[in-house]
């Protein structure tokens, strides 16, 4: 009787949110610096801007990693992650340090606490066998290899959660990787026939993640990407089309002006609009060279737009926020 | 991407093919983009099966997933490894070397040393590693006499008459096999970047034949500077970017490049190529020369698994680089 209410599809919000709240509410915050983020969930999309060098890849690895360790003890979400390496960046043996470096962390923390010492290696071994069974990974030179990659990865997600642990995070780094290749490419067909002009492979990418969305029900699955900057601040483009966009976007969104005007030129938007529509979440990452070798960062929320400005650096556990 | 006939599927019968064709899908390239909501719950059962074949034809074509857990299981079966620079400085700098598997950029200015790293990288893996290394020069930079008296100064001795016995074999033989082409077009080169791609992904190992661990591309920016400049011509660049990456990833080789400087704002030089192509290389080193003292002084610009703004030095000397602490 139940499962046939349920199948009907009407349930009040009481009875949805007794369904869905455990899954979605009282997960630990991904990163210190999202904490401003008060609850990201399997509905939203975040994309983390910022030029080359500003720690984008390191943040969606800590957030990786976060999803990957179990909830028990390390405070993590217990779920899969699914990473397109857009940019070839990826490193296998950076993410093992990060897990070890979590699981000593809790280890030590334990000890001091004055449990048990030897179970504890042991189990730290097989927490990090089971995170690392749970990250799947694949690469992509192209926009075309990207879209089947997606349309592929149903099947995993469908196999993962028969399972019981589903994916909970799908990290794309970098969106904008063919971004040149996808304009450069010639326009032919009319609106039925959509080629693979930059416009229709976003069209096909955010239509992918979508459905992917929509399989991972009910806890949904939280997309991060990354964005590098393509332009410099001084590169004019020939036929503007960047700028029209742009002037498009400022009459629909608000939000989105404040974007444009608070990071001036660097940061202009280049995306096409339905990839902009599609995204929830835009986190602004920024590197500036403090005193000797040390790097500061700083992480400032455009969408929400968040007044603070929060700066951290970057060491063998993840991002410490510095006070200032 | 193949047209929807070409694989060979049997459920694509002309009936079906026909069908797709009225909606504009006429290849895999098409299927893919296809905004047609309904394709996924199609009305017959023959449609259903082509739908379920060619994404199975499309999943077997891509390079698929992987667990993080195989990922380090393949890096420890085929023993990722540093490639020495040949300068204890710069290997330090880099924590052993350049890594199989990443591209590493050199920026600097004119006669800052980029070339002269260059050939005491070919050097330091054609005699220590012997590996086969391929060496790309753009703009007549390579110099097979410097080349010699580089390995000179590794096998050790200054001159002939130090050297001991079987050491100019040595010498020889690692000459032999570092492979110089001359390219300096962008087309070339991207045609011979991706014929280089198909050998060496076709090619066995053998245990008498060296294989190729090291491709230098000096200097890259100038086959690229000329053509930037318009969207074709970016996407010409990220082209290049993308078979460097390839052949360092899929063919497991350690890349180095190199590319000039030019000036930025306010008169201060910055690497050229801007800034789609600073996200390309996994590593950037900048070399700065100081006439005065004759130091080379390397700074680690980006880094994608290492703190940055840390220095090196060296000095170039008749036999090499030689490390200066």
């Amino acid at each position: 009787m139940e499962v046939e209410e349920w199948v009907m599809g009407h349930e009040t919000a009481q009875n949805m949110l007794r369904r869905i709240g455990p899954r979605t509410t009282g997960l630990a915050p991904l990163v210190p610096a999202l904490q401003r983020i008060v609850n990201l969930h399997g509905r939203h999309v975040v994309e983390v801007a910022g030029a080359s060098g500003s720690a984008k890849s390191e943040f969606l690895l800590q957030a990786a990693v976060k999803c990957l360790l179990p909830k028990q003890g390390y405070d993590g979400w217990d779920g899969g992650v699914l990473w397109f390496d857009l940019d070839g960046h990826f490193d296998v043996l950076r993410l093992v340090r990060l897990l070890q470096a979590h699981i000593h962390q809790e280890a030590r923390r334990r000890y001091e606490e004055g449990n048990e010492e030897e179970d504890e290696m042991e189990d730290g071994e097989q927490v990090l066998e089971t995170c690392m069974e749970r990250f799947f990974y694949t690469r992509c030179y192209s926009s075309l290899e990207f879209i089947s990659a997606l349309k592929s990865s149903r099947n995993h997600l469908l196999r993962a959660q028969t399972c019981g642990k589903g994916f909970r995070i799908l990290v794309i780094d970098s969106i904008a990787a063919f971004y040149w290749l996808d304009r450069s490419a010639p326009f032919k067909g009319g609106a039925g026939n959509p080629s693979l002009s930059l416009q229709g492979a976003m069209q096909a990418v955010v239509r992918e993640l979508k459905e992917l969305r929509k399989l991972s029900q009910p806890t949904g699955l939280l997309v991060m990407a990354s964005k590098c900057n393509i332009y410099s601040s001084n590169f004019s483009d020939t036929n503007d089309w960047a700028s029209g966009l742009r002037k498009d976007n400022r009459q629909v969104d608000s939000a989105h002006e404040k974007d444009s005007r608070r990071s001036g030129l660097q940061q202009r938007e280049f995306m096409p609009a339905v990839w902009q529509e599609f995204i929830t979440h835009r986190l602004l990452l920024q590197s500036k060279v403090a005193d000797g070798t040390e790097t500061l960062f700083s992480a400032e929320w455009l969408r929400p737009a968040l007044l603070n400005v929060d700066e951290f650096t970057i060491n063998d556990t993840g991002f410490m926020l510095t006070n200032r | 991407m193949p047209r929807l006939d070409s694989p060979g599927l049997f459920s694509l019968t002309p009936k079906i093919l026909a069908d797709f064709a009225a909606e504009g899908i006429l290849s895999v390239e098409d299927f893919l983009l296809a905004h047609n909501p309904n394709l996924d719950e199609s009305r017959t059962e023959a449609r259903k099966q082509a739908v379920v074949d060619i994404l199975g034809y499309i999943d077997r074509q891509s390079c698929g997933f992987r667990t993080s857990a195989r990922m380090l299981q393949e890096i420890e079966a085929r023993g990722e490894r540093y490639l020495p620079t040949g300068c204890e400085s710069l290997d330090k700098l880099l924590e052993g070397g350049l890594r199989e598997g990443t591209v590493t950029e050199l920026v600097g200015g004119s006669s800052s040393g980029k070339t002269q790293v260059c050939m005491q990288v070919a050097a330091s893996v054609a005699y220590r590693c012997r590996a086969m290394v391929g060496f790309v020069d753009t703009c007549h930079s390579f110099s097979a006499t410097r080349l010699s008296h580089m390995l000179g100064g590794l096998v050790g001795g200054r001159d002939a008459v130090q050297r001991r016995v079987g050491a100019a074999d040595e010498i020889g033989d690692a000459m032999k096999s570092i492979m110089h082409y001359s390219i300096f077009d962008i087309f070339p080169m991207l045609s011979f970047l991706n014929q280089l791609h198909t050998t060496l992904s076709v090619q066995v190992q053998s245990m008498e034949e060296k294989v190729m661990r090291l491709l230098i591309v000096d200097c890259a920016s100038s086959v690229i500077s000329p053509i930037l400049g318009g969207i074709p011509g970016h996407a010409l660049m990220v082209s290049m970017g993308i078979i460097l990456k390839k052949l360092a990833l899929e063919n497991h080789l350690a890349v180095l490049i190199t590319n000039h400087t030019v000036g930025g704002e306010g008169g201060h030089p910055k690497p050229a190529l801007g800034e789609t192509w600073k996200a390309m290389p996994s590593v950037r080193l900048l070399l700065a020369r100081d006439f005065s003292s004759n130091l080379c002084h390397a700074t680690v610009m980006k880094h994608t698994s290492m703190a940055c703004n840390r220095h090196a030095a060296f000095q170039i000397t008749r036999t090499g680089l030689r490390p200066v602490f």
